[in-house]
């Protein structure tokens, strides 16, 4: 049997650069918490959207976010970014 | 011996005609969805060796085999115009057909001896064909054997259509049955491999048209009249009413295939059930007893693993894969005593992983070797203990095809149901691994099925929901799964 990873491969690990950019957005953005309202977020790893979904620009990625507050019902949610915006 | 025309030989050709004319338009209409061939049994894009098709696909989007599918037109496709569901039952149906004929007629030429007429008694006979050959060539006609109703190389191509080209069909045509591929891998293998098998099987349906071609030439100048009047009344007579009647007999068969074209635009539910209960009882009856025996070794692995079938859309799915899956949910509940919810780890910790490489087999006609690691279907199906009134088992998949798949007929959320007595066959899998790594999300991460008996259609993926049901008539629009509502597959996919 071949051995079996545990990494994801359509998932990319990101700089610290890129997730100080990541932060950022959010913070620029205004984004907050769907489900608890926080607005502090871990940033995990990125999804490239563009090409495997058919709805998506071409440039397109989700981050995923982890929301701090440690009572958040659902703290995993994301954020959709363009490739220039936090790897370029 | 008289080698002369016999009612049987003479029933058994025009009807030959009807079924071999019936297979060569249904299965054009089967190469359509997948109109590539190739030699290896990874079906790996852009090798090849035959396309049919000028579409280029793009490279900066995932793009899937309902993408690639051609539209061919009825006059010589059976029904025309992408609908392979309706091809594959016309194709069954008449092969079906096509075998009880030959056998009547293999039974009917030894027990009369009439099997002389093809065999070659002197090597003497491939000298006489090439100045037969020859001859044609030069616009004459050649001298008939001694005593015989053929010259020698009518005499040869006959026989090898008849005892070596039609035979030489049906096997590569059985070797594309994912159920005898399973069970007997080494048997595909003595063709070359599955894609070889279909290369060939599509060579030996081209043998068949240019023979079709000749034939028609040779009875023409020979004279139609005269040896239609031998295929119709047994001797040479009457050759203007053998004219008008061979001619007659055309037009019926040529109706047929109208009204076969027309029954399957206007009406695919029917022709779905009327030829779907013809084709099941091979299915069921010789092919769903047959079990998975697969162990492809690693080099034969697939570098790349075609799609059928676009990942879900919904922001919801989106969100769960960038986080590996961590919110994924799967419910197994409806008929069962033990109904539960799992997340992947409690999925992947419920027993030791089960491994195989083999061979997945799409509707379409195109392979690819994989290895999928994950949950054997039996143990989940022990777990939950189904009621003893559960038949069938449901798959729900993530996957909306109002949205996710702009190329498919028809919306609405994929599903496919499984026989429960399946279950247990070897190799039936709740996959979560491929190739070692995380199932891929364009192959159905987290959770798919994998069947190994079966067609693709049946390997539900982006699983999130299993029921246990008693009956499948009031899920969808009732026929077993999303393609088979949709696309008019039949529910059994061992063939």
């Amino acid at each position: 049997m071949t051995a079996i990873a545990d990494a994801r491969p359509e998932l990319t690990d990101l700089s610290p650069i890129a997730s100080g950019r990541v932060s950022v957005l959010v913070t620029v953005r205004g984004g907050y918490c769907a489900a608890c309202g926080g607005t502090d977020f871990a940033v995990g790893q990125a999804l490239y959207l563009g090409f495997l979904f058919l709805d998506e620009d071409d440039d397109a990625y989700l981050v995923a976010l982890t929301c701090r507050n440690p009572s958040c019902p659902q703290p995993r949610t994301a954020i959709r970014l363009r490739y220039k915006e936090f790897l370029a | 011996m008289l080698l002369d025309y016999p009612a049987w030989l003479r029933i058994d050709h025009w009807l030959n005609v009807l079924f071999l004319t019936l297979l060569l338009r249904s299965g054009f209409e089967i190469l359509s969805t997948h109109p590539k061939l190739y030699w290896h049994a990874d079906s790996a894009p852009g090798t090849e060796w035959a396309r049919f098709t000028r579409k280029v696909m793009p490279t900066n989007k995932l793009y899937d085999t309902l993408d690639e599918e051609e539209d061919y037109h009825p006059l010589i496709a059976l029904p025309g115009h992408r609908e392979l569901g309706m091809g594959r039952h016309w194709h069954f149906a008449a092969v079906i057909g096509w075998i009880l004929l030959g056998t009547t007629y293999y039974i009917l030429l030894f027990a009369t001896g009439q099997w002389h007429r093809y065999w070659p008694y002197s090597w003497s006979i491939f000298t006489e064909a090439w100045n037969d050959i020859v001859t044609y060539a030069c616009f004459n006609l050649p001298p008939l054997l001694p005593g015989e109703p053929l010259d020698a190389i009518q005499k040869l191509t006959y026989a090898a259509v008849i005892f070596v080209l039609a035979p030489f069909q049906i096997l590569t045509g059985a070797a594309q049955s994912p159920a005898i591929e399973a069970r007997f891998p080494r048997y595909v293998r003595l063709f070359g491999g599955r894609q070889a098998a279909r290369s060939l099987h599509f060579l030996g349906l081209l043998a068949f048209v240019v023979f079709i071609v000749i034939h028609l030439a040779m009875v023409f100048f020979w004279g139609w009249g005269r040896l239609t009047a031998l295929m119709i009344f047994g001797s040479v007579r009457n050759a203007y009413w053998a004219t008008g009647l061979s001619l007659l007999i055309i037009a019926a068969i040529v109706a047929v295939h109208i009204a076969a074209t027309l029954w399957s635009q206007r009406s695919p539910s029917s022709v779905r059930r009327v030829l779907g209960a013809l084709i099941s009882l091979p299915r069921k009856g010789l092919l769903r007893r047959l079990d998975s025996r697969q162990n492809y070794p690693v080099r034969m692995l697939s570098t790349e693993h075609r799609v059928n079938g676009k990942p879900p859309t919904a922001e919801f799915y989106k969100v769960m894969a960038v986080h590996n899956f961590v919110d994924w949910r799967l419910r197994v509940g409806g008929l069962v005593e033990q109904p539960m919810t799992l997340d992947l780890a409690g999925l992947r910790a419920l027993a030791e992983p089960q491994t195989q490489r083999v061979l997945h087999n799409c509707v379409q006609g195109w392979t690819s070797v994989g290895e999928w690691t994950g949950l054997p279907l039996g143990t989940l199906v022990d777990l939950v203990q189904p009621l003893p009134q559960a038949r069938y088992i449901c798959f729900m998949s993530m996957q909306d095809n109002s949205t996710d798949e702009p190329s498919a007929e028809g919306g609405g959320q994929f599903y496919e149901i499984l026989d429960l007595k399946l279950a247990h066959k070897p190799q039936m899998l709740l996959a979560y691994v491929m190739n070692g790594q995380p199932l891929p999300i364009k192959h159905g991460a987290p959770l798919r099925l994998r069947a190994e008996t079966q067609v693709g259609f049946k390997m539900a993926k982006w699983i999130n929901q299993i029921e246990f049901v008693d009956d499948y008539a009031h899920i969808g629009k009732g026929r077993g799964g999303w393609r088979e509502d949709n696309v008019y597959y039949g529910m059994d996919g061992e063939i």
